[in-house]
């Protein structure tokens, strides 16, 4: 089969494809989202068709423009186990409630031995399965000829486009594509539970950087205070030694949600007290507690960073975030067919790369 | 993977042995598909939102209960309808012998009866692959 075709299945045209997709039909924003995770040539019409200068995809294409925070993408990571899957049915179901439309989209390893994928998150998810307002696609890590990153971008971009006011995206987080994905959201949430005070020290260096919300989950069960100190602890950390992550803000204005010691630390550490520390919420996703101080975490960060200018920033990054990762594919993939042909050595490659990108840019 | 096939496995159905549901699942997953698991006791018309939002080339049913001549052809005919008509249909479980034809008629490509090797199963994805 060539490269950038979609499954063993009927092609679709992409100008068909995309007016469907338009039209909010299920089937062709499925089918839409398999063509971009394929990459092909398709891919590419397909997305210039999505991507007007107006609509709801608007903001995704011109990240500078302000606009409103719906349509806004969630991101949720977490270890496995956390409760992710059951939190994200819990905020569909406010989603829902509130009448927005939701997607969600699961982000699952592939084995680097087979080159297969389990997508199992639909389990805890089927209670909305027959619901139309919501979406739900399973992606694996592996298999996307543009890069994950971009695949999911230009899924969240087409989501938008169909109609859908909400995106959650759940990562399992542990790698550094997972950590690519979340890049793309306007929010992340990072769940953790009781006992995962090891799994703090972990991911401390990946992950907790760039949540927004941390969501203490499983909060009925013995040592939830433990893992809170642990997360202000670590969060305190955190925030000392990055002086330069200005736009990285949650509006906390909780009394006891920022804890004393740790804003004293940074207004000497020379940090502008506009950004605030995350917001730390506890709930029980099982019966829905806390859900509601979940959802006014989320809203408050959203309705704060674009009001501060971070969510247009965040959003032209994740522009220039999906493009890198296009590039950088493309050019693994360039070298890999070169070493086939013969080991070639690193110098010698640089020069080429230099060459051929002096010939790109005399032709832009 | 240029030519990832996607397959959902789906047990229908009010019984909640899923051993061999998720048997087949990883064992179709360790083969180099992408595979969904729908989890135990889904509707007709759940099944038939997952496949179609997922965009699934196969879709693989487990039923033991014994419900399968009322369950699958009302699976095909929501298929039918929805548009995922290009879809391989195939079953497993607790299936009487005299059942499989009929259900072949209404459009399932196979039936896999318990012991069935995971290489049957591949072989009938790889034919339909290469088929098409």
């Amino acid at each position: 089969m060539a490269e950038g075709q979609v499954g063993p299945r009927r092609r679709t045209d992409p100008a068909d494809l995309a007016a469907r997709v338009r039209a909010g039909e299920t089937r062709a924003v499925a089918r839409a989202i398999s063509v971009v995770e394929a990459g092909g040539p398709d891919a590419t019409e397909l997305m210039q068709l999505l991507a007007p200068t107006s609509g709801p995809a608007h903001d995704a294409v011109r990240p500078r423009e302000r606009s409103l925070v719906a349509p806004r993408v969630i991101g949720v990571t977490g270890p496995p186990g956390a409760g992710k899957s059951t939190l994200i049915n819990q905020l569909v179901r406010q989603e829902r409630a509130a009448e927005r439309r939701v997607a969600v989209l699961a982000v699952d390893p592939t084995s680097p031995f087979s080159g297969g994928a389990l997508l199992g998150d639909r389990i805890r998810m089927d209670l909305h399965s027959t619901d139309d307002g919501v979406f739900i696609r399973s992606m694996a890590t592996r298999g996307h000829h543009g890069g994950l990153s971009a695949a999911a971008f230009e899924t969240v971009t087409l989501l938008r486009a169909a109609g859908f006011d909400t995106t959650i995206v759940e990562t399992v987080g542990v790698g550094q594509s997972e950590v690519g994905i979340l890049s793309l959201s306007d929010v992340v949430l990072l769940v953790l539970i009781p006992g995962s005070g090891d799994d703090i020290q972990a991911i401390k260096a990946g992950v907790m950087e760039i949540a927004d919300v941390y969501v203490l989950n499983k909060a009925d069960r013995p040592g939830i205070d433990a893992l809170e100190r642990a997360v202000r602890g670590a969060l305190g950390e955190t925030y000392l030694f990055a002086a330069d992550r200005a736009h990285h803000t949650v509006p906390t204005d909780e009394p006891g949600e920022a804890p004393a010691r740790t804003g004293a630390r940074r207004e000497s550490a020379g940090v502008p007290l506009t950004s605030p520390v995350p917001a730390i919420v506890r709930t029980v996703a099982t019966d829905g507690s806390g859900l509601e101080d979940l959802v006014t975490a989320v809203e408050r960060y959203l309705a704060h960073s674009l009001e501060t200018g971070a969510l247009a920033e965040r959003r032209e990054r994740r522009f220039a975030a999906a493009a890198e990762d296009v590039a950088v594919v493309e050019i693994k993939r360039w070298v890999r067919e070169r070493h086939e042909s013969g080991a070639i050595q690193p110098s010698e490659l640089r020069t080429a790369l230099r060459n051929a990108l002096d010939t790109i840019r005399r032709h832009e | 993977m240029d030519d990832a096939i996607r397959i959902l496995i789906g047990k229908p159905g009010l019984d909640g042995h899923d051993r061999g549901a998720k048997y087949i699942a990883r064992a179709l997953r360790d083969a180099g598909y992408e595979v969904i698991y729908s989890g135990i006791r889904q509707t007709p018309e759940a099944l038939v939102n997952m496949a179609l939002q997922e965009d699934v080339d196969v879709l693989g049913l487990s039923l033991l209960s014994g419900a399968h001549n009322e369950l699958f052809p009302r699976i095909m005919s929501l298929l039918n309808e929805k548009g995922g008509d290009d879809i391989l249909v195939f079953a497993g479980g607790i299936i009487p012998d005299e059942d499989i034809p009929g259900l072949k008629d209404i459009g399932i490509a196979e039936v896999f009866p318990p012991g069935s090797p995971i290489q049957a199963v591949i072989d009938v994805i790889e034919k339909w692959r290469k088929d098409r």
